[in-house]
């Protein structure tokens, strides 16, 4: 799972990039949950099947995005890539 | 409801926060004309299209709401061949023009179903909203999407502009 942010400004030397790449298993670490927000953590008990199922689409089907974000601004891009 | 092109760009062209004057500047035409294109009396020349794409920063396609998915039908050997491999986005467009895209796999849908959790799309703090989606019956949805059904299965558009649409694909 790679997570990346795009903040794009008028200088280019400015823009911040982050590319953050997360093992998709750390799905699986109940403590990472604490951070989610309450809906996520719904999530939790079948974290272990959800990321089974995951692992299994990409293999068959290639990455895609799970999430995508723009603001109407245009300051913030956030992709989080399977 | 469909949206029109005068309102995307309407909700384009505030987001952005220019006035109907300062596309008119940009693109050399009177505010008339670009009254006109909001109030769905007219379009924009294709060579004025490519323009306001890049003032407005979205795609020629977003612009001429081609980015919207196929009505809802029913294939059920599409489905039935294809099940595994099908994917569920919803897509919310809120007032303010931010975009917000969740692609799920439908096996992903299915795990969180039958472990008894149903999708929740909160925007803005829209009530209304919130409620509207929460009101859903998911495994109505995804049992109707095992029977064949594909496209634009759920549409809900706020008085306050916001758009979510759900779409199997």
């Amino acid at each position: 799972m790679r997570i990346r942010v795009i903040a794009p400004r008028e200088d280019p030397e400015k823009q911040f990039r982050l590319f953050l790449p997360v093992p998709l298993g750390i799905a699986r670490w109940r403590f990472i949950w604490r951070f989610l927000p309450e809906e996520a953590r719904l999530y939790a008990p079948v974290a272990a099947e959800l990321v089974r199922a995951l692992k299994q689409y990409k293999r068959e089907y290639g990455s895609w995005n799970l999430v995508e974000v723009k603001t109407a601004d245009g300051k913030t891009h956030v992709e989080i890539k399977i | 409801m469909t949206e029109t092109f005068g309102q995307r760009f309407a909700r384009f062209r505030k987001a952005k926060g220019f006035t109907q004057d300062d596309i008119a500047n940009k693109v050399n035409v009177s505010s008339q004309a670009v009254s006109k294109w909001e109030n769905d009396i007219n379009m924009p020349d294709v060579g004025i299209l490519l323009n306001l794409g890049d003032i407005l920063g979205v795609t020629t396609d977003e612009l001429l709401g081609k980015e919207n998915p196929v009505p809802a039908k029913y294939e059920p050997e599409i489905v039935q061949k294809d099940f595994a491999k099908l994917m569920l986005r919803v897509i919310v467009d809120s007032k303010e023009g931010d975009k917000v895209r969740v692609n799920l796999p439908l096996q992903i849908v299915k795990i969180a179903l039958d472990a008894g959790v149903a999708p929740a799309i909160s925007v803005n703090g829209n009530g209304k909203m919130a409620d509207a989606i929460s009101s859903i019956d998911w495994k109505q949805v995804y049992s109707l999407i095992e029977q064949g059904l594909l496209g634009e299965i759920v549409t809900v558009d706020s008085v306050d502009g916001d758009h979510v649409r759900v779409v199997v694909e």
